[in-house]
C-alpha cells in the first residue's frame, strides 16, 4: 500500500516539473513544480528509516499475511479459505469475541463515563480529578498477563473478594455459577483497562462542554435533566460512540490477559489464532491468514468509527 | 413627592435595590440601586472587574445576591432559579448549543415549554426572519459566521419572548465592521418589540451609541447613572470623566473664585464655571475633549499657544497632539479638505470655549 | 436534596476505587500468604532466587531499552522533518501510526513468522539473534504511536519551526539545531514516550511467546499456572515497575512546557 504511492508522487514530480519548464505561463503549475523541486532530497533522505521500517517490518508482513488468505495449500488463488472459516469453532469465536468486544466496550464506556462525570462535573475537586486521571493514565496502559494473576488473587476460587463474600453474605459466588475463567469473569478484568481508557478519553470532551451551554439552556427554561438530555450528552454522544468503537477493537485484538486467565478454556478469536499459530490446530496454514484477515477487518471496521467519530466531536468542540 | 416615587417604582420592568454581593470577603457589588423603565434600552458600562457582569448575572439567577432585591415586572425574583425567570440573554461567546440547527436552537426554549410543533415552527420562522437569516434555519453553528452566529443567539434569547432581554457583551467576539451593522440591528429590533433590553460592555462607544440610558460602574458602584448626553457632556465624577470618551488635563491655579480666572501654563483664563468651596491659589485640573478645542484664536474663548508634537489621521477625523506648557493636549478636528492640518514643529494657537471644560480640585 | 447528591457522587467514587484498588490488595496479601504461619517475604525470596526470573526479567529490559533507543532514532528526525519541512507527508506517516492500532501484535507477529520463517529469503526465525531483532521490531511497532505522539506533541509546544527559524537566521547548522536546541527542548517528551514504552514492553506477553523468546512476559505466564503464590508476587513486582515507569510519564508531565536552558 505504501510502494505505489510513493513512486507516484516521484513521478508526478517529474511530470509537473516537465509542465512546469514548457508551459511557463500556468502559475499554479509553475509553483508546485518549484515547490516540489524545493524538496530537499536531505529530508527525505532523513525520514526514509522510518518508511523504510514502516515498510518492511509493518506492512509486507501485515500485506504477505493478507494476501496467503486468499491462497490454497497448492498456492492457487481462493476463496476457498473462507468458505473453511465456516466452522462450528470458527464462527463461534467470532461471535464469542464480538459478544465479549461489545460487554466489555458497553460496560467500560458507560461506567467510564459515570465516573468522569461524576470526577469532572459532580464532586469539582481537582485534586480527586488529578489522582483520578494519573490513575487512569496508568491503569489504562496495564494488561496483559500480571492483570489476569491480579484478577485471580481476587475473584479467583481463592480469592480475596471470593473469600469476603463468602465470610460476609454466605455466598459462594463460584457455586452461584460465576467463573473468573469465563465470559463475565474476563468481561469485568477487561473492564480494569476500559474504564480507565474510557475516563481518559471522555474528561477532555467533558471539560470541551461550556459553562454558557448550561446557563443558555436554563434561562431558556430548561432544568438540569432537561440540559442533559437535550445538550450535554448529545454533544458527548459522538466522542462516547468513538470510545466505543475503540474499547471494542482494544478487547477484540487483546490475548494475553484472556490467555493467561483461562487457557484455550474461552474460545476467542485471538486465542484461536494463538493456538493456530503455535500447532496449527485448523491443519491449514492460510486458514490462519483467513483468520488473521478476519480480525484485521473487524478493527479496522472499529476504528475507522472511532476516527470519523473523533473528527465530528472535535468539530463540535471546537 | 412619595407617590410619584411609589408609582414609578410599580412602572419599573427592572428594581434592583440595595444589592450586594460578595464572593469571599470580597465585596463585588456594592449597594447597587438602578431602575429601569418598561422598554427601555439600558448599557452598564464599566472597565473589566467594576462588576457589571457580575450584577448581570445576577439578574439572569446565576449568582444570588448576598442582600438586598431584584424586581422584575414588580416580581421578587431574588431567590429564583434562571429557569423560573423568563428571561432573554445573549452571550459574549453565542453559546449556541452545537448539536443542533439554527431553527432548534430557536426553537429550543419554546420546545422546553413544551410549545406545539407547529407553533414553535411559525415562531421560529418569524424570529429568523426578524434577525434576517431566513434560509439558514439547517445550518449548524460551525457552518455559521461569528455575526451570523450571534444573530441567531438574539433570535432565540426572543423567541420566548422573554420579560427582558440581557446581553452580555454579544459584540466583543466579532469583526469591527459586523460589530457595527450588528449594533445598529439590536438597536432596531428591540425598538421594534419594545423590550426592556439590559446590556452590559466594557466598550463606550457601544454604550453610548446604542443606549436610551447609561449605567457607568466603577469598582462594585454605580458612578453615574444617565443618558448618553448626559454622561458625555457632564460627566458627574472624574471617574465618569476619564473613562469615558478622551479628556486632555492641564494644571492651573486659581487666580480668581468670583470672576472665575484661572492661570493655567502660558495664559490667564476667564470666566470658567467653578465648583463650589474653592480658595484664591488653589490648584485645579482643566479637562477638555478633544472635540472642543479649535484651532486658532477666537474671541470670548480661551486662548493657548503650543507645539505640535504629532498628527493623526483618522479618516473623518484629524486627531492632533500638542505640548501647551508641560502638558500634552489632544485636539480632534473633522477633515474637511479646505483646510491643511498643522503640521509637526509647528506653533499654534488654539482656542477653548470655557463652557466645555470641566474643572476640578487637583489630586 | 443537594447533600444527598453529594453523598451520592462520594459513594460512586468509592466504587471505582475499591474496583480498582481491590486487585492491587488482593495481590499484595497473597504475595506475602506463602506461608501458613502468617506472612512472610517468602514468595519475594524465591522469586529472586529462581535464575530464570533474573534471566528473563534483564534479558525483556535489555530488549525494552534496545526498542527505546530504535524507537526513538526512527520517529524523532521523522516527526521533526515531517513538521518542518515535508509536511505533504504528514498523512502518510499519520497513517503509518494508526496501522498499530488495527493490526494487532498476534497478527503482526503472524505476519512475521511466515515471512521471516527459516525457509524465507530473509530467515529471521531461525537464529536466536534474528528472532530478538524481530522482536524488537515488533516492540518498536507496539511503540510507535505513543512515542509518534509523544514527540510530535512536544514539538508542537516548543513551536519548532520557530525556534529553527530562529536558529538559522543566527547562523546555527542543521545538526546544531536538531542536537543543541530541538533535542533538549522536547527531553521531556521523548522521555515520557520512553517510560511509557518500557511499561507496555516489560511484561509483553504474546509476540514474544510466538517468537519463543525467554522473556518476562512469558515467564510470569509459565510461574503463573505452575505455582501459587510467587506469581503473586511476580504480579507485584511488574506492578511496581509498570507504575513506576507511568507515575514518571505523569511527573514528567508536569515539567512540560520545558524550562529553557542558557547555552553556555
Amino acid at each position: 500500500m505504501r510502494m505505489p504511492r510513493r513512486t507516484e508522487v516521484s513521478l508526478s514530480e517529474k511530470e509537473v516539473a516537465e509542465l512546469g519548464i514548457s508551459k511557463p505561463s500556468e502559475l499554479p503549475i509553475t509553483q508546485r513544480a518549484s515547490a516540489l523541486r524545493r524538496l530537499d532530497w536531505s529530508a527525505l533522505i532523513g525520514v526514509a528509516p522510518f518508511f523504510i521500517f514502516a515498510l518492511v517490518m509493518m506492512v509486507a508482513p501485515t500485506v504477505a499475511l493478507i494476501a496467503n488468505a486468499f491462497v490454497d495449500q497448492q498456492g492457487h488463488l481462493t476463496f476457498g479459505n473462507f468458505a473453511d472459516l465456516n466452522t462450528p469453532e470458527v464462527t463461534g469465536a467470532f461471535a464469542e469475541s464480538i459478544r465479549l468486544s461489545a460487554a466489555s466496550a458497553v460496560l467500560g464506556a458507560v461506567i467510564g463515563l459515570g465516573l468522569a462525570l461524576n470526577v469532572g462535573r459532580g464532586i469539582g475537586s481537582t485534586q480527586v480529578r488529578s489522582i483520578v486521571m494519573t490513575f487512569c493514565g496508568v491503569a489504562s496502559n496495564f494488561s496483559g498477563v500480571p492483570l489476569a494473576f491480579a484478577f485471580v488473587a481476587t475473584l479467583g476460587r481463592l480469592g480475596l473478594v471470593t473469600a469476603a463474600i463468602k465470610a460476609a453474605f454466605g455466598i459462594d459466588i463460584y457455586a452461584a455459577g460465576f467463573d473468573l475463567a469465563s465470559f463475565w469473569g474476563l468481561t469485568v478484568t477487561y473492564l480494569f483497562f476500559q474504564i480507565p481508557i474510557t475516563v481518559t478519553i471522555m474528561m477532555p470532551a467533558i471539560d470541551g462542554l461550556r459553562r454558557d451551554w448550561r446557563e443558555a439552556a436554563s434561562i431558556l427554561g430548561a432544568s438540569s435533566w432537561q440540559y442533559w438530555r437535550h445538550i450535554g450528552l448529545p454533544i458527548l454522544w459522538p466522542s462516547l460512540l468513538g470510545t466505543l468503537a475503540l474499547l471494542f477493537a482494544n478487547s477484540f485484538g487483546a490475548i494475553a490477559t484472556a490467555y493467561a486467565l483461562t487457557g484455550y478454556a474461552v474460545n476467542i478469536v485471538p486465542i484461536l489464532l494463538y493456538a493456530q499459530i503455535r500447532g496449527d490446530v485448523l491443519h491449514n496454514e492460510n486458514l490462519g491468514a483467513a483468520l488473521a484477515l478476519g480480525m484485521i477487518i473487524v478493527m479496522a471496521f472499529a476504528n475507522a468509527i472511532y476516527l470519523v467519530l473523533r473528527t465530528r466531536a472535535e468539530r463540535w468542540l471546537r | 413627592m412619595n407617590l410619584v416615587a411609589s408609582s414609578a417604582k410599580a412602572n419599573a420592568a427592572l428594581h434592583l435595590s440595595g444589592v450586594i454581593k460578595r464572593f469571599g470577603g470580597h465585596e463585588v457589588v456594592r449597594n447597587l440601586d438602578l431602575e429601569v423603565r418598561k422598554g427601555e434600552f439600558i448599557s452598564v458600562l464599566g472597565p473589566s472587574g467594576c462588576g457589571k457582569t457580575t450584577v448581570l448575572r445576577m439578574i439572569a439567577g446565576f449568582e444570588y445576591p448576598t442582600t438586598g432585591r431584584i424586581l422584575i415586572d414588580g416580581r421578587d425574583v431574588s431567590r429564583l432559579r434562571p429557569d423560573q425567570r423568563n428571561l432573554g440573554m445573549v452571550f459574549q461567546s453565542y453559546a449556541l448549543f452545537p448539536n443542533m440547527s439554527a431553527a432548534a436552537n430557536v426553537g429550543f426554549g419554546l420546545k422546553i415549554a413544551a410549545m406545539a410543533d407547529r407553533d414553535i415552527q411559525r415562531r421560529v420562522a418569524e424570529m429568523l426572519e426578524l434577525v434576517g437569516l431566513t434560509g439558514l434555519e439547517r445550518r449548524f453553528p460551525y457552518e455559521l459566521s461569528g455575526g451570523q452566529q450571534q444573530r441567531v443567539a438574539l433570535a432565540r434569547a426572543l423567541a420566548k419572548k422573554p420579560a427582558m432581554l440581557l446581553l452580555d457583551e454579544p459584540l466583543s467576539a466579532l469583526d469591527a465592521k459586523i460589530r457595527l451593522s450588528l449594533r445598529e440591528q439590536i438597536r432596531e429590533i428591540q425598538t421594534e418589540l419594545g423590550i426592556t433590553t439590559l446590556f452590559v460592555t466594557h466598550d463606550q462607544e457601544e454604550a453610548l451609541s446604542m443606549s436610551d440610558r447609561v449605567a457607568v460602574m466603577n469598582s462594585g458602584r454605580v458612578e453615574q447613572f444617565g443618558t448618553p448626553l448626559e454622561i458625555y457632556n457632564r460627566p458627574a465624577t472624574r471617574f465618569v470623566a476619564s473613562f469615558v470618551g478622551t479628556l486632555s488635563v492641564l494644571k492651573a491655579t486659581l487666580l480668581d473664585p468670583a470672576s472665575g480666572s484661572v492661570e493655567v501654563a502660558t495664559a490667564t483664563l476667564k470666566n470658567l464655571e467653578l465648583p463650589q468651596g474653592l480658595a484664591r491659589g488653589d490648584h485645579l485640573s482643566l479637562a477638555v475633549r478633544p472635540e472642543a478645542i479649535r484651532f486658532g484664536a477666537r474671541k470670548g474663548d480661551a486662548i493657548l499657544r503650543g507645539k505640535v508634537t504629532g498628527v493623526g489621521f483618522y479618516g473623518s477625523v484629524i486627531r492632533v497632539r500638542l505640548i501647551v506648557g508641560n502638558e500634552t493636549i489632544t485636539i480632534d478636528t473633522f477633515n474637511t479638505q479646505l483646510s491643511s492640518p498643522p503640521s509637526r514643529g509647528q506653533d499654534v494657537d488654539i482656542s477653548i470655549d470655557p463652557k466645555s471644560m470641566f474643572v476640578m480640585r487637583a489630586e | 436534596m443537594i447533600k444527598t447528591m453529594h453523598l451520592l457522587r462520594w459513594i460512586c467514587l468509592s466504587l471505582g476505587v475499591a474496583f480498582f484498588l481491590m486487585p492491587l490488595i488482593s495481590t499484595a496479601k497473597f504475595s506475602l500468604s506463602l506461608r501458613r504461619d502468617g506472612y512472610s517475604l517468602d514468595a519475594y525470596r524465591y522469586v529472586f532466587a529462581d535464575p530464570d526470573f533474573i534471566s528473563s526479567f534483564s534479558y525483556s529490559a535489555l530488549i525494552a531499552l534496545c526498542t527505546i533507543f530504535v524507537g526513538t532514532v526512527l520517529v524523532v528526525p521523522t516527526v521533526y522533518l515531517v513538521r518542518l519541512r515535508l509536511p505533504w507527508l504528514r498523512p502518510v506517516v499519520e497513517f503509518i501510526v494508526l496501522l498499530p492500532l488495527i493490526v494487532p501484535p498476534i497478527i503482526l507477529v503472524f505476519g512475521y513468522v511466515r515471512m521471516f520463517s527459516s525457509s524465507s529469503l530473509i530467515p529471521l526465525t531461525g537464529t536466536s539473534r534474528g528472532s530478538d531483532i524481530l522482536l524488537i521490531c515488533g516492540y518498536v511497532t507496539l511503540a510507535l504511536p505513543y512515542l509518534y505522539r509523544a514527540v510530535d506533541t512536544g514539538l508542537q509546544a516548543i513551536n519548532a519551526r520557530v525556534l529553527t527559524e530562529a536558529a538559522t537566521i543566527l547562523g546555527a547548522r542543521p545538526i546544531t539545531i536538531i542536537t543543541r536546541i530541538i533535542l533538549p527542548n522536547i527531553m521531556v517528551s521523548v522521555l515520557s514516550g520512553a517510560f511509557l514504552t518500557f511499561a507496555v514492553v516489560i511484561s509483553e506477553f504474546v509476540m514474544a511467546s510466538l517468537l519463543t523468546r525467554p522473556a518476562f512476559g512469558p515467564y510470569i505466564q509459565r510461574v503463573g499456572v505452575a505455582k501459587a503464590y510467587e506469581p503473586a508476587a511476580l504480579v507485584i513486582l511488574s506492578f511496581f515497575i509498570t507504575w513506576t515507569a507511568m507515575g514518571l510519564v505523569q511527573i514528567l508531565a508536569r515539567f512540560s512546557p520545558p524550562v529553557r536552558r542558557e547555552s553556555k
